[in-house]
């Protein structure tokens, strides 16, 4: 546990010391505020119903946000281990101590409390919401948790595609256009036969996000966000293990 | 220390490293000698547990490297070639970090980043940021993380690679400071550097280990050369020289007039220079230098990988 502690201290540390994480966090800030302004704007029209809930919205009820997610979660992951096997820094690091496990936990973990730490100033957004109106604080909640889960998927996924190579570049690139398609299961839908949909509406990120933008805490989905990132990750402890097999 | 028997690392159709097998013991400083490409660094990862070999068995300090990896880690500190180093933190915040992944904390931590840093005289730099710190600074980063954990056993792979002759010299000093009370094993490619800091020398050529002994016994077992340098005609001192019976493998050069032999003798207990001094006794002739060398490592290193 101290060695994970230690290792997820510095991995946090080296986010905040990239420039890179500021430039995506600053990007990031400006886009969903200007997206709940959007928001906020279209749905206090008076043809909208009175109870449209902006996080309902906000959170996977448009095109933004999911693409969003995708660019900041590649763009945070990129570098975790594509970086250390450029600079060599894997040998000194797997030469200590530590296991794979805890190296792939730590940097998991490390760019899951980035993320988190880059959502918590939106709160602001539900604060200057409820002095105008009431808030559905159960949306909002289920609407962060949602948002947290599917963060622990796709950094999973970023964190695996960087265990696979040792370029940045090549490292975001595959992780975001990954990410899409994952995200455009949910439109093959309507293209495959009555018998293979309800296989892509299970499979799909958007159904299974769904009920968290109404919110409802559905297990299903839970389940499917935690199953997808667990999975990902042993993925990626296997091809760190892979240098040993080669 | 370290037992290796057997290793064998291969890459696809590469064998990289080819049946090897040799003994550190406590306190040993090893130079693991060889050309590029000869297993040196393969070697090195092997035994530091960041990869595994094809076959073979591999003890450090009493830990299989298969098996025991965690436990051998424990042991080591190692300087892998080229000093990778997180580039973004300062000196002492990336010793702290690297103190506590080799389970120290607390007053001892701070009492072992002091005491490296002061061993590896970093105290200047010690709150710059590594990427802004000269190669040989950095290499003495390297060395000092390798130290950090206080291991019994060192691995460090070529250390002085890239550094200026100061720097070198600096740590060769260091390396051989640090090798008083621990078992050192380093990696190079550079002759003298071997000479001057290990007492035992491993030569290792296309994966597989030409000789393995102590300085001393290496360079006892290599014959020692006669040189003479003479002013004569060259083709008559060569004709003198075969006179010599004991004297083979004679080797001469000519320069302004003076023709330079060298040779090797059958009798390695026997000291013949009286007997080349007499066969080269003519008149008109003279002689400036009689002696023998004792062959230098390079001597060693060529004749062995020459061999095989």
């Amino acid at each position: 546990m101290r060695n994970f502690r230690t290792l997820f201290r510095r991995e946090l540390a080296t986010l905040y010391y990239t420039p890179t994480s500021y430039v995506v966090m600053c990007v990031f800030l400006i886009v969903v505020g200007w997206l709940f302004w959007i928001l906020v704007n279209y749905l206090n029209a008076p043809s909208k119903p009175i109870d449209a809930n902006v996080f309902g919205y906000l959170f996977g009820g448009t095109f933004i946000y999911w693409m969003v997610v995708a660019a900041v979660t590649s763009a945070l992951t990129m570098r975790s281990f594509s970086e250390e096997y450029r600079s060599g820094t894997i040998e000194m690091l797997m030469t200590t101590p530590v296991t794979d496990t805890q190296v792939v936990l730590s940097k998991f973990a490390a760019a899951q409390a980035f993320l988190m730490i880059m959502w918590v100033p939106t709160l602001v957004y539900v604060y200057v919401l409820s002095r105008f109106t009431t808030v559905d604080m159960g949306v909002v909640m289920a609407g962060y948790l949602g948002t947290f889960l599917l963060n622990c998927m796709l950094t999973s996924l970023g964190i695996m595609i960087s265990s696979t190579n040792r370029s940045q570049f090549v490292s975001f690139f595959v992780t975001f256009i990954g990410i899409l398609m994952l995200f455009s299961l949910n439109f093959m839908q309507d293209v495959v036969s009555n018998k293979w949909r309800v296989v892509y509406r299970y499979a799909s990120v958007l159904e299974q996000f769904n009920p968290f933008t109404k919110g409802v805490i559905s297990s299903q989905s839970v389940i499917y966000f935690v199953s997808i990132t667990l999975f990902l990750l042993f993925c990626t402890i296997k091809s760190v293990e892979s240098r040993k097999w080669r | 220390m370290i037992q290796v028997k057997e290793l064998v690392k291969t890459y696809a159709d590469l064998t990289a490293v080819d049946h090897i097998s040799f003994n550190v013991e406590k306190g040993d400083v090893v130079g693991l000698l060889g050309p590029n490409g000869a297993g040196k660094t393969t070697t090195m990862k092997i035994l530091t547990c960041f990869m595994p070999a094809t076959s073979g068995e591999c003890k450090v300090a009493g830990h299989d490297v298969f098996k025991e990896s965690l436990e051998v880690r424990r042991h080591i500190g190692y300087m892998p070639e080229n000093v990778p180093l997180y580039t973004d933190m300062r000196v002492v915040e990336f010793l702290a970090y690297r103190g506590r992944l080799k389970g120290l904390k607390g007053q001892s931590l701070i009492n072992r980043i002091n005491c490296v840093i002061d061993a590896c005289e970093l105290g200047q730099v010690r709150t710059r940021i590594i990427e802004q710190l000269s190669k040989g600074n950095k290499q003495r980063v390297g060395l000092a993380d390798a130290l950090i954990g206080d291991p019994d056993i060192l691995i460090l792979d070529e250390p002085t690679i890239g550094l200026d002759p100061n720097q070198v010299r600096k740590v060769r000093e260091l390396i051989r400071e640090i090798g008083r009370d621990r078992t050192v094993i380093l990696s190079t490619h550079i002759l003298p550097e071997v000479e001057m800091v290990c007492e035992k020398v491993i030569i290792m050529y296309k994966g597989k280990i030409v000789a393995e002994d102590s300085m001393s016994n290496l360079r006892s077992g290599n014959k020692k050369r006669y040189v003479v340098e003479i002013f004569a005609p060259k083709a008559e001192v060569e004709r003198a020289l075969l006179d010599v019976k004991e004297a083979y493998e004679i080797r001469t050069s000519e320069s302004e007039g003076w023709v330079r032999a060298e040779m090797l003798s059958r009798l390695p207990e026997e000291n013949i220079s009286e007997k080349i001094f007499l066969a080269l006794q003519k008149p008109n002739w003279k002689i400036r230098l009689l002696t023998t060398v004792m062959p230098t490592l390079e001597d060693i290193f060529v004749e062995m990988t020459t061999k095989h």
